[in-house]
């Protein structure tokens, strides 16, 4: 097949595109939405799987959000569920050799902010270690962020984030002051920038060591259970099984000491992909989560490609004779099944393009019903998007993929109609 | 006339294959989400119970040792008195009308409590309200006798428990059910002579979990136990327990900021202070938001159905009216009017939808029936597959309707003259 051959096709749909305008348009909107709807699935997906600040490393890290525990030899569904003890992160992920890091991070909450004599304010925190500024990447505005000696001995100080920083004292420059969590005195040791509530590991408003809190002292059922999470960060993807197997060994180990009870983690820890599909300390559902995106994708490909076809099958119709004459010439039915596919697909990649640039409109405009869910919907902070998270080579591949997909599907029926019209018939118009 | 249609459609079967398939592939998908979205609409307009307009619920925590303002050595049991200081306080602030405190069972609450009781032999499990009588007052619960809230407050005592007048209607076995069940006095927890027993001295009308939830479902039953200030002190945290009030109409504007204002002065006592103040309505929104969203995902994809029938349709029929340039014009000629025109079209198109409509009826028809739709909250009925699938014939219909009205225009301003001079 030579390149001037394509071109010619292109001209040729081109042309045709501009002959007729309604059926273009037509054919272009119903394309257009279908892989609109499709991209923001897949933009909604993104966002949540990417690396992106602060979460630059999700790639190589692993996610322990829930364990679960029961009485020893149970083989009954009964289990508690929930968040970790800190003795638990400690002794089973802390410990781990493998990993390049691993931080603690409290499951979060509100605390009451104020300045002495000054405003107050309601703010999200995380409680967490040094480990945490390693295994996130903060954009510092002022200051750093607290360092390990700060984290082990529980001093008071705190990274807040800049509209914070902003509604408290009028300026970024906040190193060094002082404010007030839950009445208690703490040292401003950072500023970072706004962290979007959609880096759901974390976000937060401010963060300050756990050892400064009593939210340790927060546990239950053998000291195993409290308000903990743990993620990991690996060297690379390829240590994950050996992570995998250490942690199991501390679980082990851990198991070992207690009396009547074991802890479990259901498959955990997580990878990015497991880990948005599951839910609070149950078994993960990825299989159903895959199930419904498939079915999804199907209706939104199917019902368009009918119309598609449709409409090309009638403009064929009308194309009969030039079709007629191209096979008394001694065009094959190959030439004229890749004519047809060619001229399909200029109309899909304009329509790509356009239910494309949709896609990143919904994402702003909608922002609040594609973004929110019950679990950030209690933060006080924004589901706000940022350019790294939108835009990656993937996106435009995924949407090229669903366009060439489209045009299979609806180019199929079409094409092969023309490739097996009767040269006579064709001729005669019939 | 409608012969004569069918024998056209049947005519030009081959372009109307496509249509059809469409038709009917679109009909049975979107039956399918109308029919979600119908028990999920007409679950969500019923009412709900209680009314949380002009509702707060606000958090006291203890400060650490940390906090210059700490007191060394209080116990748990001042702690309560304390809370009981602060929500008296609240409750004589003008602007307040009832304050209450309760446990894990705010309304659209991220988790409840359950609670169980004996009638006769038959075990009731219900939702546990572990509240103070002015809960009632605070969410506006409604005594079935019609006298309101204020019945309600009185009669919850650490004797008398409130219940929700459905609450044994899903036990069949139960020997009391609805009025019956007032004035008893029933064993809870445990079916035994010398278990703790309580008396039953108010009903409320059905109090539904949320906007989603079915009122036959588990989340809309309940029993409402007197919060005991012992209770309260076991609980070890003041934070676990939620101080609910509810603001007088009209004063509602910048109550948040005027209560923050006054917080530390008024509202810090002993070693308890303001951590949160939360509109109800937010918790409510933030509950609910996973089911919005999938309702107005349904509504996308139904949008996304209808404008493709639209384009198809439009499509289709921009094709046809060209292609009968002559036939439209050889009837105009005849004496058709150009109202018969577009008359005849819309009937095409309509009796086109009919024709796939049938067969996706079926199909409809058997999902139901095999209860692979929506079954859990209401069940499948006739009356309800009869209102879904007129209301999807109804919008798919309205799409051929529009869409055919373009082309159908184009049609009735043919000359035929000239039409048939071109021929």
């Amino acid at each position: 097949m030579n390149t001037n051959m394509i071109k010619l096709y292109f001209k040729q749909a081109f042309y045709q595109l501009r002959e007729n305008r309604l059926i273009s348009l037509v054919s272009i909107i119903g394309t257009a939405l279908a892989i609109c709807m499709i991209m923001v699935i897949v933009l909604v997906l993104e966002v949540r799987i990417t690396d992106c600040v602060p979460e630059v490393n999700r790639s190589r890290s692993l996610y322990m959000i829930a364990m679960s525990i029961h009485q020893k030899g149970d083989t009954s569904d009964k289990s508690s569920n929930g968040c970790m003890s800190l003795t638990v992160a400690k002794e089973c992920f802390k410990a781990l050799t493998v990993p390049e890091a691993v931080t603690i991070v409290s499951t979060g909450g509100r605390m009451r902010i104020s300045v002495p004599a000054g405003k107050t304010m309601t703010v999200d925190n995380l409680e967490t270690d040094d480990a945490f500024w390693k295994v996130f990447s903060f954009d510092f505005i002022a200051g750093k962020p607290f360092t390990a000696a700060d984290s082990e001995s529980g001093l008071p100080k705190v990274v807040l984030s800049a509209s914070v920083a902003r509604n408290l004292f009028g300026t970024v420059e906040a190193v060094g002051r002082t404010v007030q969590l839950n009445l208690a005195d703490y040292t401003v040791v950072g500023v970072v920038k706004d962290v979007s509530k959609l880096a759901a590991s974390s976000y937060a408003q401010i963060w300050i060591p756990f050892n400064s809190t009593e939210i340790a002292g927060k546990c239950w059922y053998d000291n195993a259970m409290g308000t903990f999470r743990v993620v990991i960060l690996a060297h690379s993807e390829k240590d994950f099984p050996a992570i995998r197997e250490e942690a199991e060994r501390l679980r082990q180990k851990f198991n070992d000491g207690l009396q009547d009870s074991e802890i479990f983690y259901r498959g955990q820890p997580d990878d990015r992909f497991s880990f948005i599909f599951r839910h609070w300390g149950r078994e993960l559902q990825a299989k159903e989560a895959y199930l419904h995106y498939l079915l999804v994708i199907v209706i939104l490909l199917l019902v368009p490609a009918i119309n598609l076809s449709s409409m090309t099958l009638s403009r064929m119709r009308k194309r009969m004779s030039e079709i007629g004459v191209r096979k008394a010439f001694g065009a094959t039915a190959n030439v004229l099944l890749r004519q047809v596919f060619y001229e399909n697909l200029l109309l899909t990649l304009i329509a790509g393009a356009v239910g494309m640039l949709f896609s990143y409109a919904c994402t702003f405009l909608l922002n609040d019903f594609l973004f929110s869910n019950s679990e950030n919907r209690t933060q006080i902070g924004e589901t706000s998007l940022s350019a790294d998270m939108l835009f990656s080579p993937w996106i435009f591949l995924a949407a090229f993929i669903f366009c060439l997909l489209l045009n299979l599907l609806s180019a199929c029926i079409p094409a092969w109609r023309a490739s097996r019209m009767n040269i006579t018939d064709a001729l005669n118009q019939r | 006339m409608n012969r004569n249609l069918l024998k056209q459609i049947w005519n030009e079967r081959r372009s109307n294959a496509f249509l059809w398939m469409e038709l009917f592939v679109v009909f049975v998908i979107l039956w399918y989400i109308v029919d979600v979205v119908y028990v999920t609409l007409s679950i969500y307009n019923l009412p709900m119970g209680f009314d949380i307009e002009n509702t707060y619920i606000l958090r006291f925590e203890r400060m650490t040792s940390k906090a210059a303002a700490y007191q060394p050595g209080r116990t748990m049991k001042e702690d309560v008195a304390d809370l009981h200081e602060i929500v008296n306080r609240l409750a004589h602030r003008p602007d307040v009308e009832a304050v209450s405190l309760s446990q894990n069972c705010i309304p659209y609450n991220d988790g409840a409590n359950s609670f169980s009781f004996y009638l006769d032999t038959v075990p009731v499990r219900s939702l546990k309200r572990w509240i103070t009588p002015g809960y009632f007052n605070v969410f506006r619960y409604r005594n079935i006798d019609g006298s309101g809230s204020e019945s309600l407050a009185e009669a919850l005592t650490p004797s008398g428990m409130v219940l929700s007048v459905n609450i044994a209607d899903v036990y069949q076995d139960a020997p009391w059910h609805g009025k019956e069940l007032l004035g008893r006095r029933v064993p809870v927890w445990r079916n035994e002579p010398e278990a703790e027993h309580l008396s039953i001295a108010a009903l409320t009308e059905p109090v539904r979990y949320d906007h989603f939830t079915a009122p036959d479902d588990y989340g809309s039953r309940y029993a409402a136990v007197y919060l005991t200030d012992e209770e309260m002190e076991s609980l070890g945290e003041t934070v676990y327990i939620e101080v609910c009030l509810r603001v007088r109409e009209g004063q509602n504007d910048g109550f948040i900021d005027r209560l923050i204002v006054e917080a530390d002065r008024q509202y810090q006592v002993g070693n308890l202070y303001l951590l949160d103040i939360t509109p109800l309505s937010d918790i409510r929104a933030a509950y609910e938001t996973d089911s919005v969203n999938e309702l107005n995902t349904q509504f996308c994809i139904i949008f996304f159905l209808l404008l493709n029938i639209f384009l198809g349709i439009i499509g289709t029929f921009w094709f046809r009216t060209q292609h009968r340039r002559a036939e439209i014009a050889l009837r105009m000629a005849l004496g058709s009017t150009r109202w018969g025109i577009c008359g005849r079209l819309m009937g095409e198109g309509v009796l086109l939808l009919l024709i796939s409509a049938i067969p996706a009826w079926v199909v409809a028809w058997n999902l139901g029936y095999a209860e692979l739709v929506e079954v859990t909250r209401m069940p499948f009925t006739a009356g309800r597959f009869a209102i879904t699938v007129l209301g999807t014939f109804i919008l798919i219909a309205g799409m051929i309707v529009i869409g055919i009205g373009y082309p159908a225009r184009r049609a009735m301003s043919i000359k035929p003259a000239e039409a048939l001079h071109e021929e």
